[in-house]
């Protein structure tokens, strides 16, 4: 400690005022007393707070202010959902049962797009051409005819 | 074992009404300090000590197997103190403050040393909350930075760093009237 550590050290604290002595004694010998006294045949009175208002001790605003945060978040959720499931636009589930049907289709639909061939359930017009330079695939590639 | 801590019996059973006025006794002038510096009220020091000697009370092996009382009862009354100001309304805080400085020195009859420990109590009470209580152990118990941990439930190294930088704004504030004094 250096000198100024020093001179605060020598600066005597605070009396305990002699006083509070009987009063803290006999209040926590007051305590003893009644923790000691055996339970009565009376039911114990309700406590004055639900259990559960512990859990939300010391900062019960803050906790309901993230229970209200949570049902609007909850309630956003919702209400952006789709209308029905199953509307077309998504992919479509099979069901276990149906599962070696639905691979069938799928393999049978796979084997036409690798032939080129076209769906005959497809109208022709909902083809979609490709996208780029569509001449090219009429126009056949022109021969340079050496001199 | 802080320095001021008398030494304590051996681990006792539970204890008797002698036992609780012989803690009293040893340990409620360096508790009243400890939590005048924590809560800045008489009231709530009040509170405090009631709290802490009633628990003693009821729960008698709470003593039992603690190798250093003084400390024990230190952490003790600072987890108290901290309970207690949570459990505060805010209201009630506000009006703790407006009550003003509260004095955490002895009055002294020389207008010079009085003046200082007014200009001292009023810096300890511009510390941050944590380097105040680093400060008084380590000034007014004299623990050294292990027990400082200890008490507090910090690292000795933050106990060093809290204790340097209150010393240093302390120094800064009350070198004019230190240098008068000295």
């Amino acid at each position: 400690m250096d000198d100024f550590e020093q001179f605060l050290n020598r600066q005597p604290p605070r009396p305990l005022p002699p006083e509070w002595r009987a009063g803290i004694l006999a209040a926590a010998r007051a305590g003893r007393e009644e923790d000691a006294e055996p339970a009565s045949a009376e039911p114990a009175p309700l406590p004055a707070h639900p259990w559960w208002l512990a859990w939300l001790w010391p900062s019960p605003t803050a906790w309901a202010a993230v229970a209200c945060a949570w049902l609007v978040i909850l309630g956003l959720n919702a209400a952006s959902q789709p209308e029905a499931a199953g509307a077309g636009s998504g992919p479509v589930y099979c069901s276990s049962v149906e599962l070696p049907a639905c691979f069938a289709a799928q393999q049978r639909q796979l084997h036409l797009l690798l032939r080129g061939d076209v769906d005959p359930a497809q109208p022709r017009d909902a083809i979609p051409l490709p996208r780029g330079n569509p001449g090219a695939l009429v126009r056949p590639p022109t021969q340079t005819v050496m001199a | 074992m802080l320095p001021n801590a008398p030494v304590p019996p051996e681990p006792s059973s539970p204890a008797p009404s002698d036992d609780l006025e012989r803690l009293y006794d040893a340990h409620a002038a360096a508790l009243f300090a400890w939590v005048l510096s924590i809560t800045q009220n008489e009231s709530d020091c009040r509170d405090v000590l009631q709290e802490v000697f009633a628990r003693i009370a009821i729960r008698p092996g709470l003593l039992a197997g603690v190798r250093d009382e003084r400390a024990f009862l230190l952490r003790l009354a600072k987890n108290t103190a901290f309970d207690l100001r949570r459990r505060r309304s805010a209201r009630e805080k506000y009006h703790a403050a407006l009550a003003g400085e509260t004095p955490l020195f002895q009055e002294s009859p020389n207008p010079d040393e009085a003046a200082f420990r007014r200009a001292l109590s009023e810096a300890l009470a511009g510390l941050p909350p944590e380097q105040r209580a680093v400060v008084h152990l380590k000034l007014w118990e004299e623990a050294t930075f292990e027990e400082i941990a200890e008490i507090l439930g910090i690292p000795a190294n933050t106990a060093a760093s809290r204790y340097r930088y209150a010393l240093d704004k302390l120094r800064a504030r009350l070198r004019p009237l230190y240098d008068e004094i000295v």
